[in-house]
């Protein structure tokens, strides 16, 4: 019997021991250990696994509370027994990150994690745990944390080049606004002087050229003016608000009576949805939309301009057809260019930026602008804008 | 006929001086005008000290000023005149080629009477000026102290 009880306990302890150095192994492999501080007796006892952790032989670490604290970074010390003295004094889980210096000279993080017994009377007994090194993970977040910052600045860099780009091209179209059109003017007027004081010795072709140099630095002064605003639209903010077409259609038509005037122009206006946009910049749209309409159609006894709309995945798409002079299809892409024209300056005036601001303005609204045209068979210009929810309201 | 008053030219470029008496005189609106060429005489002229210390007393009825000009321009000459108690009762039309938001909402935040954009168009800048010499120099009553016509 004896025996056989000696062999069951033989048995036991092989099997604790076994286990215990099974958790020794997988508390190596995980750089962690278990440590106990009797706090009355100031002992503190390590796993061999948290000697290693600390790059220290086993069975080196001294034992005591005075021995750990010299294991802490002098710099961490402070605030550790200071967490430390919170939890005797009137908590009881334990958990703090701080840095050890090895014998090695080496700087390692830990957490420590423990919990708190006390006797009956609620006196501290001892601190119990588990200490892990958490090294890497640390210098994984320092990684990051650099990463972030080299990120940080590296967009604060690109910023100020934006920023600084920006302003160089406000203060260039400073100078076009104030340098460009001085001499456009001192041309125009000198002119004018000049036709004036000589007009008696002047032969009809010379006043013909007079005319010509006076027309050319006028029509320059209207490019430098409408260079300025389309570079401007491309700078200001949209102010969007939800806008009916079909006002915005009347108002535009309204401002082009002069140039309708003694017209015979069939005005087919569908009924328009409502669209989400700046009032100021789709007023433009329409308005050289519809004055192209109205001049391309001037060889026309009968004009007839017709503006609808129809709703297709998510956008609506608007048109504006005349049944004027018309244009090549191929070049409808270039009709958007800036000063890009394809007619001539003198059956069709202007400057070649009304369909360039079109098209700005309906990117910046998230559309598309295109067209279609038949040489002598009118032209359609499309644009499209996002729909409008109506709930958003 | 409603007596002349003066106009001081605050304009450093010579062919839109020129351009400028020239549009003036077309209107007939031989007004005494005043030329001066950069920021510091029209301060000078203004505050009656430097070349013109010995000037006659008496402000101009406008003052029309250009916004780009040497040493000090006009934006600061506009500062300077509408924060003194006594010159910021004279009119000043900025007279100018600049169109400029920036440009128009500081003129206006310093307290400027006028902003006009000059004509590129020979025809635009002189009716420009004949509005703007017939309202500042003979319909608008400026501020006492002004100086009538000389002579």
């Amino acid at each position: 019997m004896d025996d056989h009880a000696v062999g069951s306990e033989g048995w036991l302890q092989a099997a604790l021991r076994q286990s215990e150095s099974r958790l020794q192994l997988a508390l190596e492999a995980g750089r962690m250990g278990t440590w106990d501080w009797d706090v009355r007796t100031n002992k503190v006892a390590w796993s061999p696994s948290l000697e290693a952790a600390h790059g220290l032989a086993p069975g080196i670490f001294p034992g005591t509370f005075e021995a750990f604290q010299e294991q802490i970074h002098p710099d961490d010390r402070a605030y550790v027994l200071a967490s430390i003295r919170q939890v005797l004094e009137a908590g009881e889980d334990y958990r703090i990150e701080y840095r050890s210096v090895g014998p090695d000279g080496r700087v390692r993080w830990f957490e420590a994690r423990g919990k708190l017994f006390r006797d009956e009377a609620g006196r501290p007994l001892r601190m119990a745990g588990v200490c892990m090194d958490i090294t890497e993970r640390k210098q994984a977040e320092e990684e990051i944390r650099r990463l972030n910052e080299t990120l940080e600045r590296r967009v604060r860099e690109r910023t100020a080049q934006l920023e600084e780009a920006n302003r160089e091209l406000e203060s260039f179209s400073y100078s076009v606004s104030h340098d460009l059109r001085a001499p456009l003017r001192h041309i125009s007027g000198f002119v004018d002087l000049l036709r004036k004081s000589a007009a008696a010795q002047l032969d009809e072709n010379s006043r013909r050229y007079l005319q010509i140099i006076q027309d050319a630095a006028r029509h320059a002064g209207n490019l430098v003016d409408e260079l300025l605003s389309f570079s401007r639209m491309g700078r200001v903010e949209l102010r969007q608000t939800v806008l009916d077409m079909n006002l915005l259609v009347d108002e535009v038509r309204r401002d082009l009576e002069p140039e309708t005037q003694g017209r015979v122009i069939d005005w087919q206006v569908a009924p328009l949805p409502k669209v989400r946009g700046d009032p100021a910049m789709l007023r433009l749209v329409l308005r050289n939309l519809l004055s192209n309409a109205v001049k391309y159609t001037r060889p026309r006894a009968q004009a007839r301009i017709e503006i609808g709309s129809r709703e297709e995945d998510g956008e609506v798409v608007f048109w504006v057809r005349d049944n004027g002079v018309g244009f090549e299809t191929q070049y409808a892409d270039k009709l958007f260019g800036v000063f890009q024209r394809l007619h001539a300056a003198e059956d069709f005036e202007g400057t070649g930026i009304g369909l360039a601001n079109v098209r700005r303005i309906v990117h910046r609204h998230g559309g598309r602008t295109w067209a279609e045209g038949v040489v002598d068979g009118g032209a359609t210009f499309y644009f499209s804008l996002p729909r409008h929810q109506p709930e958003e309201q | 006929m409603a007596e002349l008053k003066r106009i001081l030219l605050v304009e450093d470029n010579p062919h839109d001086i020129e351009l400028t008496l020239a549009a003036l005189d077309e209107n007939h609106l031989a007004n005494e005008v005043v030329v001066v060429r950069d920021g510091v005489e029209a301060l000078d002229y203004l505050y009656r000290r430097g070349i013109f210390k010995m000037r006659a007393q008496g402000n101009p009825a406008v003052v029309l000023l250009d916004l780009k000009l040497p040493r000090v321009d006009g934006m600061e000459v506009l500062r300077q005149l509408k924060s003194d108690p006594v010159l910021k009762t004279v009119p000043v039309v900025m007279l100018t080629s600049s169109r400029e938001e920036q440009d128009l909402i500081a003129s206006y935040n310093l307290g400027v009477n006028a902003y006009v954009v000059k004509p590129v168009d020979f025809n635009g800048f002189v009716q420009a000026l004949n509005k703007l010499g017939l309202f500042w120099a003979v319909i608008n009553e400026p501020p006492p102290g002004s100086i009538g016509r000389t002579g």
